[in-house]
């Protein structure tokens, strides 16, 4: 079973990805409820684990996105789908993805793609008091704004061997807001000759309240 | 209740349309201001459909002197400067007659059924058409030459260039009336038409004085004296009556005002603020400061 | 472009906003640093085409709309009166609760949109102002499109500026104030302000806890009907005046900051 989440307005919610293979003609099902997106997730998953030096099962494997009665939307689902088909088919230990939680899309060679909505998935892997959240690299110094919590970019499907051992990648850093504080935009000044418009925005800043000007 | 008045019966200053003249004017309300009407007693007010703010309150303002002079206020009921011309003669408690480009009993524009409720009422309303016939496009130059032979004097108060109100005008002068025009800011269009008429040799009418004026002569007319029928306002201070000069000049709001009297925006925000308070002024639709009829107080 | 500059005289999110504007921006897949890093507000404009989804959200799943992407940053509604009834209804939640609550069937999505809502609007269809003398609108035209400034969202909206036609010579000689400058001022009022409302801005407090200077509840009592104030709007009034009298760095609300707040109070109120 692999954990990842979904993006529901702009909250994570938890998904469980469960994988089962067994003998019978070969075939890979995905059940509860995603969308067409998610449903195309297979044909990824099934080449990117060919890819990354791992096998494909040719079994019945039969996927199942949790709770059925949620919507899952978007290509995030593919690391974890991937993840728990390895799972299920003893190439990866089950043990290695208990604590953590996984978001990416998968490349057909294996690479992994950014997905929107890590930042927000970071907070829920911390509610969850999962150890941590494995997302793409392109993401990991937006998810590390979480606070709390501990963020592995992962670039490739097939470091996912070195997940809870020695060679796991190390955990991203939070980037600091530097001096890369500036306030580019045009300035009040470029207003010439409209005082009242200025200081109508200026007594609007104030107050978060609503201005309407003509 | 609609009558006819025709032949002999038609008001006097018709009759120099000549062969233009009407064969019949129908009609609602009072007969006999129409039957007995002089040109010599009558105003005709005209102007334009899309006045400034400037335009409706001088319309509004030289109708109500007028009538509170006896002068009988002539126009068309048309939204704009007509509609402001009937009112402030209404509200003076003075004679109109509505002259209509359709039935005298239709209400044409629909906007201003209570107008012409109130015309009916209290003056009358004329057309040469039949009860029932609704307004067309054609009737309505056809209207205007009888509003112009009405009027001792022809008042433009705001006209684009070209304009209705210039053709009745032109009407006016061909028969013989004397027209008169508001003049206005340059460079507005509305005013464009009535400052061409000054320029083309048209009287210059700033005030119902003016106007009684070419009516009657100067001197002749009874002077409006002690009976001033504008309210005024509390005392100004001297930073608020030059404000409220600057809004009368045509500064709309305090950017403008702030330049024109060199003070801060926010002096001129806070003067603005005050004098609406105290009725010298309002805010229309776009957010632009204009004028009210209320006068400053008396310098005595 | 005019609104454009609002962005830099507003003071930079604190860390809680910069937190949860960065946690849109990176659901709705925008670049995450300028607001995380940059402390930068957010600034969305959307045409008045847009739909009611795409203004507050919605859909199947849910996504965010364009307001909430403004959350902790500005609105703004160009051409006020084009945008489609409902989607301006639609922003009546937002503006009363800072949040859109989205139903579906076991799941209920919570989308932040506590934004600053900035809209500009022409005098009439064809521009130039009923009153101007200049306009060329037929008057229903303008009836319909007044109707439209006072429809839904006119009483959320809480100041109302002409913008008046810049005088070119005035404009030799005048040093506007730089963002920076102003931007100070803001800070400075807005700390005054939450250090007076433990915390909170004017706009959260009853405006009958504001405090008016004397003879000034009487003025506005006396004198709000003749100015067609309703209830509300003098609320409004009192609190934009209590904003005005922060950012001289006053104590009490004085006379001329009532008359400032006057002079910008929305017209047409119902």
């Amino acid at each position: 079973m692999a954990r990842t989440f979904t993006i529901l307005g702009v909250e994570a919610r938890p998904v469980r990805v469960e994988a089962d293979v067994r003998q019978g003609l070969p075939a890979f099902a995905l059940v509860g409820l995603p969308d067409a997106a998610v449903r195309e997730s297979r044909d990824r998953v099934r080449a990117a684990i060919a890819n990354s030096g791992f096998t494909f099962p040719q079994q019945r494997i039969t996927a199942n996105l949790a709770p059925a009665d949620l919507r899952k939307a978007g290509p995030g689902f593919d690391l974890a789908l991937a993840a728990a088909v390895l799972a299920a088919s003893n190439q990866l230990p089950a043990a290695a993805l208990a604590d953590v939680a996984l978001a990416g899309e998968l490349a057909l060679d294996g690479t992994i793609r950014a997905v929107p909505g890590t930042l927000a998935m970071a907070e829920a892997a911390v509610r969850a008091e999962l150890r941590a959240i494995l997302v793409p690299v392109a993401c990991a110094a937006e998810a590390a704004l979480a606070r709390g919590a501990t963020v592995i970019p992962i670039e490739r499907l097939q470091q996912l061997t070195l997940l809870g051992g020695p060679d796991e990648p190390g955990a991203a850093i939070p980037p600091s807001p530097n001096g890369a504080r500036n306030h580019a935009g045009p300035d009040l000044a470029d207003l010439r000759g409209q005082p009242a418009l200025r200081r109508a925005l200026e007594i609007a800043a104030v107050d978060p309240a609503a201005a309407l000007r003509r | 209740m609609t009558w006819k008045l025709e032949g002999e019966r038609l008001p006097a200053p018709l009759a120099d349309l000549g062969r233009r003249a009407p064969q019949a004017l129908h009609g609602l309300g009072d007969r006999e201001l129409v039957r007995t009407l002089e040109s010599a007693d009558a105003v005709t007010i005209v102007g334009s459909r899309h006045p400034s703010a400037y335009g409706l309150r001088v319309a509004g303002e030289l109708a109500y002197e007028l009538a509170s002079a006896g002068v009988v206020v002539v126009s068309g009921m048309a939204i704009g400067i007509d509609a402001a011309a009937h009112r402030g003669a209404l509200e003076a408690g003075g004679r109109t007659v509505a002259v209509l480009g359709c039935g005298p009993d239709v209400v044409y524009p629909r906007r201003e059924r209570a107008l012409h409720a109130r015309i009916a009422d209290a003056g009358a309303i004329v057309a040469e058409y039949e009860p029932g016939t609704p307004a067309a496009p054609h009737q309505f130059p056809e209207r205007n030459r009888i509003m112009a032979a009405l009027g001792g004097v022809v008042v433009v108060v705001e006209a684009k260039d070209p304009s209705g109100s210039l053709i009745t005008a032109h009407d006016a002068i061909h028969l013989g009336r004397t027209v008169a025009a508001v003049p206005g800011p340059v460079g507005v269009a509305a005013s464009a038409g009535t400052n061409r008429l000054i320029k083309d040799g048209a009287e210059v009418a700033r005030d119902s004085r003016d106007v009684l004026d070419l009516l009657f002569g100067v001197g002749a007319s009874e002077p409006l004296g002690a009976y001033d029928p504008r309210p005024r306002g509390p005392r100004l201070g001297p930073l608020q009556a030059r404000v409220l000069d600057a809004v009368g000049s045509g500064r709309a709001g305090p950017d403008q005002v702030a330049v024109a009297l060199s003070v801060t925006p926010r002096e001129a925000a806070v003067a603005l603020a005050q004098l609406e308070l105290m009725g010298y002024v309002e805010v229309d639709g776009a957010g632009a400061y204009a004028r009210t009829p209320l006068a400053e107080p008396d310098s005595s | 472009m005019r609104s454009r500059s609002r962005r830099s005289i507003l003071p930079p999110l604190s860390d809680d906003e910069a937190l949860e504007a960065a946690r849109i921006a990176s659901a709705v897949g925008a670049p995450v640093e300028p607001v995380a890093l940059g402390r930068r507000r957010p600034f969305r404009a959307p045409h008045h085409t847009i739909s009611t989804a795409g203004l507050v959200g919605g859909g199947v799943p849910p996504r965010p709309g364009e307001a909430t992407i403004a959350h902790r940053g500005v609105l703004f509604l160009d051409e006020l009166p084009e945008f489609n009834r409902d989607a301006l209804e639609a922003l009546r939640q937002p503006l009363e609760a800072g949040r859109v609550l989205i139903a579906r069937a076991r799941h209920r999505v919570e989308l932040p949109c506590r934004f600053q809502l900035v809209a500009a609007a022409n005098p009439c269809p064809c521009g130039r102002g009923a009153s101007s003398g200049d306009c060329t609108c037929p008057p229903q035209a303008v009836a319909r499109y007044e109707a439209k400034l006072t429809g839904a969202l006119s009483d959320r909206l809480d100041l109302a500026i002409a913008v008046e036609q810049p005088d070119l010579t005035a404009l030799a000689d005048e040093r506007p104030e730089d963002s920076a400058t102003v931007r100070e001022r803001v800070i400075a009022a807005r700390e005054r302000q939450e250090a007076r409302n433990g915390g909170r801005a004017n706009a959260e407090v009853p405006s009958e806890s504001i405090v008016l200077g004397p003879g000034l509840q009487r003025l506005l009592a006396d004198r709000g009907g003749a100015l067609g104030l309703s209830g509300r709007g003098r609320a409004r009034v009192i609190r934009v005046a209590r904003t005005i009298a922060d950012l001289d760095g006053a104590e009490e609300v004085g006379e001329e900051h009532l008359l400032e707040a006057l002079h910008l109070r929305r017209r047409h109120e119902r």
